[in-house]
């Protein structure tokens, strides 16, 4: 199955100033990318690209195997985009919005009934039918514009900082109506500087700066490549400081502290300080799986009464930190 | 798609004819007009006191005239300004690029726009129809001027629509665009005759001792100063008046060639030049309009009029 997105080498440059340099973008069908990065890395320059509203000065955009440059009407029947402004139109009511937009996309007049109907149910506004565009609230007007895209039911979604400026239930919305997209087989693109907002729902990532890709891929491979460290929480009911001792000296591990505090002898005096109670430790392990089980299997042998032992896993805000290091402005 | 499929047109009657603004204007522009026609009517009346067995055809005559020249000035202010909102609007409400990633063609998001605000010219002038068939009641208009006059706003629309709506493509803020637009059309009303009158004046008051270049370029200087007086509005119409006047309906009428004696040039009657203008015109600045329809920079510093 060819990727629903391939751009290769693209690069845009406004005058001297280069947005996107030898961009080399895969994006496979049903995928949800987010594609991550500060303002003005080039996301927003990449997406009118490939909606067929800006020409590269160099190289090349696909879309579903149409080239962006030279079947730009194809290209768009593929595509629903949304921008990062709505546009809102005066004295316009929602079904309207909708109608217009579909019939701009060229869908017929008597599929167009039914249709805005449909979209309407998908983004639970049936009810703001006949409210006018400019009087829904913000997040309403976002599931609108996510109606929208969909008017001519395309292949790819296009979605630039979907979720800026909504408030956090506007935003839960939207990611479980992402979610219900994804189902429906539609691949999704969608851009956000705010990291924890695709976290949730992404299968693959990218991470753009200055218009160059730095990684790509599904988000565990790239949580993976770019994590060798992990950490693993160990909670144990007793011995502590045997297992503290017992745990650099096993394979894998670099370091183990104790996380929880001990008791404070002045306030609890009748607890000596190293009693050895209920402890938290936090262990930097490097390797995968079947050592980490080895690591459990040696404390659990020497007698470590464990009752917690797991990966802590590590959000894209920690990856995307990692990865722009030394980049940022 | 078929023009009357066209979605934007469709959009934009719906919306236009939606909320006060449609009906506040065109009830200010028939309450001017109906002040006007009330006021003509006085002064005809006063006017023609001494003259009875005329009074009749005089006022008729002022006050078709008068409601006419009320009605091309509001004309030509009000559809341009429709128009140079047009595409210039949708800029300022994010919704251009949105237009422009559907599978509209850009001549037909340019067609939408000026038929939109052809259609509000049109409601304009069939509401003066009956200021004019006033006229009827006291006689000295026959139908023929009646007909020539609405088909003459109706040209006047298009042209200044189409000016307007290759502003309203050029520029990214409403107001600009219709600066821009006011500012191309007085500047026809006062150019085309500021042009017009050294030439005019030495052709009609120009000596045999002219220059024989001159004299050879009398076809191309006639048609030439002919087709741009026919760019005129109030130069043409008023033209158009004149010749029906006297009774004259013919469609070419003939002039007399410069320098060549009992040479005769035909040319079209000033109604007919003035609509084939407006109607070339306005196809010549929809063609460059079409063209010129391409999504919006962003933050970047492109040549495009704010």
């Amino acid at each position: 199955m060819p990727p629903i997105i391939e751009t290769r080498d693209l690069t845009k440059r406004y005058g001297t100033v280069v947005a996107l340099d030898r961009l080399n973008l895969l994006i496979p069908a049903g995928a949800i990318y987010g594609f991550i990065g500060p303002n003005g890395a080039g996301k927003t320059t990449t997406m009118r690209i490939l909606t067929g509203l800006l020409a590269a000065t160099s190289g090349q955009a696909l879309v579903a195997g149409h080239d962006v440059a030279r079947e730009p009407m194809r290209v768009r029947r593929l595509v629903g985009w949304m921008p990062d402004s709505f546009g809102v139109y005066d004295n316009m009511k929602v079904w309207e919005y909708l109608d217009f937009f579909a019939a701009s996309m060229g869908v017929p007049a008597l599929r167009r009934k039914q249709l805005v109907t449909e979209l309407l149910d998908l983004v639970d506004l049936s009810h703001k039918r006949d409210a006018y565009v400019m009087e829904l609230s913000r997040g309403m007007q976002q599931r609108l514009s996510l109606a929208r895209t969909m008017a001519h039911e395309p292949q790819l979604l296009i979605l630039d900082e979907p979720a800026s400026g909504l408030d956090p239930r506007a935003r839960i919305e939207l990611r479980e109506l992402l979610k219900e997209l994804r189902v429906m087989g539609k691949t999704i693109l969608i851009s956000s500087h705010i990291l924890t907002e695709l976290a949730e729902m992404c299968t693959h990532v990218g991470i753009i700066e200055r218009g160059h890709l730095l990684v790509s891929g599904e988000v565990g491979e790239v949580l993976h490549a770019l994590q060798p460290h992990k950490l693993v929480e160990i909670r144990v009911l007793a011995r502590a400081e045997q297992a503290l001792a017992l745990l650099p000296g096993l394979p894998g591990v670099r370091a183990a502290r104790r996380v929880a505090p001990l008791p404070d002898p002045v306030l609890d005096p009748a607890r000596p300080a190293d009693d050895d109670g209920p402890a938290t430790l936090n262990v930097d392990y490097v390797g995968d799986g079947t050592g980490l089980s080895v690591v459990f299997k040696a404390l659990a042998a020497s007698g470590v009464p464990v009752v917690h032992f797991a990966e802590q896993s590590s959000d894209l805000e920690d990856m995307f930190m990692q990865v722009t290091q030394g980049l940022a402005q | 798609m078929s023009t009357f499929h066209n979605p934007v047109l469709l959009k934009e009657l719906r919306s236009r004819m939606r909320g006060a603004r449609a009906f506040v204007v065109l009830t200010a522009f028939l309450l001017v007009l109906a002040v006007f026609t009330l006021l003509l009517y006085a002064v005809a009346r006063q006017r023609v006191g001494s003259d009875p067995l005329n009074a009749g055809r005089s006022i008729g005559k002022a006050l078709f005239l008068g409601v006419a020249a009320v009605a091309l000035v509001q004309v030509m202010i009000i559809v341009p300004a429709q128009a140079a909102g047009a595409i210039a609007g949708e800029k300022e409400h994010e919704t251009y690029d949105l237009l422009l990633a559907t599978v509209l063609p850009a001549w037909e998001i340019v067609l939408g726009k000026l038929l939109a605000a052809l259609a509000y010219a049109v409601l304009l002038i069939v509401a003066v129809v009956p200021f004019m068939a006033l006229a009827f009641l006291f006689g000295g208009v026959t139908a023929t001027e009646v007909l020539i006059a609405l088909l003459g706003l109706l040209a006047t629309a298009l042209l200044y629509g189409s000016v307007g709506i290759v502003w309203s493509v050029v520029s990214r803020r409403t107001i600009t665009a219709t600066v821009l637009t006011q500012a191309t059309n007085v500047l026809m009303l006062l150019g085309i005759p500021f042009l017009i009158f050294p030439f005019g004046s030495l052709f009609l008051f120009g000596t045999p001792q002219l220059p024989t270049w001159f004299g050879f370029a009398s076809y191309p200087f006639i048609y030439g100063t002919g087709w741009l007086l026919a760019l005129h509005p109030f130069i043409a119409l008023g033209g158009a008046e004149y010749v029906l006047s006297s009774g004259d309906t013919r469609w070419f009428v003939p002039m007399p060639g410069t320098l060549q004696a009992g040479h005769q040039i035909w040319i079209p009657t000033p109604w007919l030049a003035f609509v084939l203008m407006a109607v070339l015109a306005s196809a010549l600045l929809l063609t460059v309009a079409t063209h010129l329809v391409r999504p919006v920079p962003r933050n970047r510093k492109l040549p495009s009029i704010k």
